[in-house]
């Protein structure tokens, strides 16, 4: 990424380094032979041409600090994905923690679990904390550091040493914390796959995962929908997400949804009434790519043609070739006898099919499902054919379902395992300890390069 | 106070001291010759006239290579930067 500097703060901090410089000259130059002020001159000589050089290179740190990040593998995008799974994660276990707090305490048979879940919730909502805390950091290194360091470069410049060091810390902060919280999750995998912390890290290990899902139709993404998460032993529903603009969306993030992540499931994609079992099918944890604790996962089924907002078409035949324009879709199929292609649409549509050429029969009705409702127009082959097909759409209005979702978090499950207090220990140095320990790190990093930035007191410039 | 109005201060602040450190090179370096060539034979004052004479010459000479050093400085880094 780039730093945004400010060019003007820059410049003044050029020329303060000038006025450091000059003023060093006019001590060497002053007729007063006492050495208490005269050793000003050599110093202030040398911090000048020190603070022109610093200003003007000070782009080459941040670049460094970046380059450094990207070495050990690093990424604002890694950072971000993995404070945006952590932080839904301890959402999701302080929310059933709550769960399990409220349940009464009949004949005090909950006793144990549920002094135990009190101080679970404690240290999850500590964690929770530093997790905000964290962020605010990486904001700040990431939105203002162009400004700071500007500043920093400023104070750095003035004469006399005056606010030498603060700058050199300012700068040496933003360095270091920019290049070391980039780092933060590969510290933190790293750590976590160390063989000596069994049981220890991804929550993946306790049958939950975080996952970013996909939903593909044949031409593009779907853009809304319903996806039943479902066992495929027994077809039970053990969640409910919505998709929108192409990806399963859960209640606290963006990024993901929960998923199970040692079970076989089927994926199931629902709009407009019409449900597909979506590939993979059924859907094993080696299926899923894992990048940085997060599980990727695009599903996808031959028979989806495209899916719009308040538009779906769909087939049972074999889709040979796709042109997408704005509101048209233009498709080569092959029917055979009885196969159809149909077209959904929500009632604020207008949807025109044609097919050429018309060797089969056309079937419409209406349907409707949760809020929505509307028409259907089939066409049935009565041949074994290829047909080009015209699918015009303009719609207007939304076609979002209003369903509710339902996060995958076996209660009963995680309650067993998590409730070992072992887990919560592991936990909690999982998700707040090494970074704090981390950050702690970073800290003295810092330190070290403000010390080395800020020079030492005395240089020996004097060549007598 | 613009932001312009500080870089103008710097600027004249800047220039009245390079100014003032010419007009004091002069004297310094008059007034160390005067008195290391006092006759008055006290090594300690003659000593303190040297050191004047050699602090004036050092000035004089950061002085005139001061915006030689800064130009080099500035097209070293442009030529690190780009």
């Amino acid at each position: 990424m780039s730093y945004s500097l400010n060019y003007e703060y820059l410049y003044i901090a050029y020329k303060l380094s000038l006025l450091t410089f000059y003023i060093g000259v006019l001590i060497y130059a002053l007729p007063i032979p006492m050495p208490g002020i005269k050793k000003w001159g050599p110093i202030l000589i040398q911090d000048g041409i020190l603070a022109a050089v610093f200003v003007l290179v000070i782009n080459l740190f941040f670049a460094a600090g970046d380059r450094i990040a990207q070495l050990v593998g690093g990424s604002w995008e890694f950072f971000r994905v993995w404070l945006s799974s952590s932080s839904s994660i301890l959402i999701t276990l302080k929310s059933i923690l709550l769960i399990i707090e409220s349940i009464p305490n009949v004949a005090g048979t909950l006793t144990g679990i549920k002094s135990v879940a009190k101080i679970a919730d404690k240290m999850i909502t500590s964690a929770l904390i530093f997790q905000a805390f964290i962020a605010g950091l990486a904001w700040i290194v990431k939105n203002l550091s162009g400004f700071l360091a500007s500043i920093g470069a400023i104070l750095y410049a003035m004469p006399f040493r005056i606010a030498r060091s603060a700058g050199a810390w300012i700068i040496a902060f933003l360095v270091v914390f920019s290049a070391g919280l980039q780092a933060l999750p590969v510290f933190l995998q790293a750590a976590a796959g160390n063989s000596s912390f069994s049981g220890f890290g991804p929550i993946a290990d306790y049958g939950i995962a975080m996952a970013n899902i996909s939903v593909e139709a044949l031409e593009g993404r779907a853009y809304t929908g319903i996806l039943h998460v479902q066992l495929y032993d027994s077809g039970k529903e053990i969640a409910r997400y919505i998709v929108r603009d192409g990806y399963a969306r859960g209640k606290y993030s963006d990024e993901g949804v929960l998923v199970p992540s040692k079970t076989k499931i089927v994926y199931d994609y629902e709009y407009l009434g019409v449900s597909f079992n979506m590939v993979p099918y059924p859907t094993f944890p080696s299926n899923y790519t894992v990048i940085g604790g997060l599980w990727l996962l695009n599903l996808s089924n031959p028979f989806l043609i495209y899916s719009g907002n308040g538009v779906l078409v769909f087939t049972s035949g074999s889709t040979r070739e796709i042109y997408h324009d704005d509101n048209q879709l233009k498709i080569k199929i092959y029917l055979k006898t009885n196969d159809y292609i149909e077209v959904r649409y929500i009632k604020s549509c207008d949807v025109s099919l044609s097919v050429s050429p018309g060797s089969g029969s056309r079937v419409r009705g209406s349907w409707s499902w949760y809020n929505l409702s509307g028409s259907y127009d089939k066409f049935i082959s009565s041949k074994d054919r290829e047909y080009d097909v015209e699918i015009k759409f303009d719609c207007r209005g939304s076609g979002v379902p209003r369903a509710s979702v339902k996060s995958y978090a076996s209660i009963r499950k995680i309650a067993e395992s998590f409730f070992g207090f072992n887990l919560i220990k592991m936990f909690i140095l999982y998700y707040f300890t090494l970074p704090s320990l981390y950050l702690l790190m970073l800290y003295s990093i810092a330190f070290g390069l403000a010390k080395a930035l800020g020079g030492r007191e005395r240089l020996p410039l004097r060549v007598f | 106070m613009t932001l312009q109005e500080i870089l103008n201060l710097i600027q004249n602040t800047t220039h009245q001291i390079t100014t003032l450190a010419w007009a004091l090179f002069l004297l310094t370096w008059s007034i160390g010759w005067t008195i290391r060539g006092s006759p008055i034979p006290i090594g300690k004052l003659k000593r303190a006239g040297n050191s004047l004479i050699e602090d004036s010459v050092w000035a004089a000479f950061w002085l005139a290579i001061g915006s030689t050093i800064f130009n080099l400085i500035l097209y070293i880094v442009s030529l690190i930067t780009h």
